[in-house]
């Protein structure tokens, strides 16, 4: 068929997509692309957002674990001096180390893939160990039945119910530290973790 | 005939584009359903570590009475071997329970219930401060295990203490070696 028999035919017998088609399927096609974009971007931006806090919450939980095995008498009276930290994360590995001065510490800021993570830590001694010369109400005071308590006289039967038994109180003669620890990771928040510490060490 | 039928065929263009639109959609929709599924899956790991925590503070006030009073555990433990051997379990429950009372968050005036309160506002019973949300802990297991090593025998604590924090609950159970003091 020549150019000038196929100019000849009719318009609406020719194959092929019109320009006008084109454009309309285009634009069809961007409204439907645009918001994929953008839901790519956010689905991304959690998951990073998402492993980012993975990893401060497993390196917070790591710090409280040194911590909990760290020496006492060092952690109370606020000599611990540097605690290395070589921490393995599912993303990367934290080395770095805790410096203390008293009873604070700070790490150096390490980066794990986008993100940047330094850890802070604080020891308190929240229940203090009683102290018979000059008594104070800081001390945990632990009760237990008292077994040396004197027996009920004898006589006729007690009315029911039946009186509790008798309770003795002991006040601790230890320190019982809070554990606080707090990643920072870049983001608007950080994470806490605390717990208590017992004197495992006598 | 056909070839009058042919202007017909103009759509398929478009209904083509229309087709892959739509899977596209779909797919999109599976997307951000997953990514707003996947968004509190970290508060609740939070809250699991921070009750995770919470328990490890009930394991180490456990510790702490035990160090306290080792004599009064040892009669409960010798009340346990007694109830094994077929004595009364009621002496040994209340004493149990007496032991334990102190090791539960839920009871005021105990040293659970003051590490609660400074777990959950950092401050000590009696100052008002603002919470971080709400903490409870307990031990629901306090046993001593022997073990017989080459020529002595090995004590270990066993505790098995939970925690709660917003509701979110964790179990934790330790091992303790027990040493004899120098």
């Amino acid at each position: 068929m020549s150019r000038t028999d196929r100019l000849a035919e009719p318009a609406n017998t020719r194959r092929g997509v019109s320009l006008v088609e084109i454009l309309v399927a285009l634009v069809i096609m961007a409204l439907a692309i645009l918001p994929a974009i953008g839901a790519f971007s956010t689905s991304y931006g959690t998951a990073t957002r998402q492993i980012e806090q993975e990893t401060a919450l497993k390196l917070g939980e790591a710090v409280v674990n040194v911590l909990l095995s760290a020496n006492y008498d060092k952690l109370i009276t606020g000599t611990l001096g540097t605690v290395p930290l070589n921490i393995q994360t599912p993303t990367g590995a934290f080395s770095g180390s805790l410096e203390f001065t008293g009873m604070t510490a700070s790490s150096t800021s390490v980066a794990i893939g986008r993100a940047t993570y330094s850890i802070s830590a604080r020891v308190a001694t929240v229940f203090r160990a009683q102290n018979i010369d000059t008594p104070h109400n800081d001390a945990l005071v632990f009760g237990f039945r008292d077994f040396a308590a004197p027996p009920v006289p004898p006589g006729p039967p007690p009315p029911p119910p039946a009186p509790p038994a008798p309770v003795a109180t002991y006040s601790c003669f230890d320190d019982l530290v809070c554990i606080k620890v707090r990643v920072d990771y870049g983001q608007r928040e950080a994470i806490d973790l605390e717990t208590f510490r017992a004197d495992m060490s006598r | 005939m056909i070839k009058d039928l042919l202007p017909g065929k103009r759509g398929v263009a478009i209904a083509v584009v229309l087709v892959f639109c739509t899977a596209i959609l779909g797919l999109l929709g599976i997307l951000l359903m997953n990514t707003r599924q996947q968004r509190g899956t970290f508060g609740m790991q939070y809250e699991q570590t921070r009750a995770l925590m919470a328990a490890r503070s009930a394991v180490q006030l456990a510790i702490y009475k035990y160090r306290v009073l080792p004599s009064e555990y040892y009669r409960i433990h010798q009340m346990s071997l007694a109830v094994k051997a077929g004595g009364d379990p009621a002496e040994f429950n209340l004493t149990r329970m007496m032991w334990l009372h102190d090791l539960q968050s839920e009871n005021a005036d105990t040293p659970a219930a003051r590490i609660k309160q400074f777990l959950e506002t950092g401050a000590p019973v009696g100052v008002d401060a603002p919470s971080a949300g709400t903490f409870d802990f307990g031990v629901e297991e306090f046993d001593l295990v022997s073990s017989s090593m080459h020529g002595y025998t090995q004590d270990y604590l066993r505790i098995r203490a939970w925690g709660s924090f917003n509701g979110t609950r964790k179990t934790l159970e330790e091992l303790v070696e027990v040493q004899i003091a120098q």
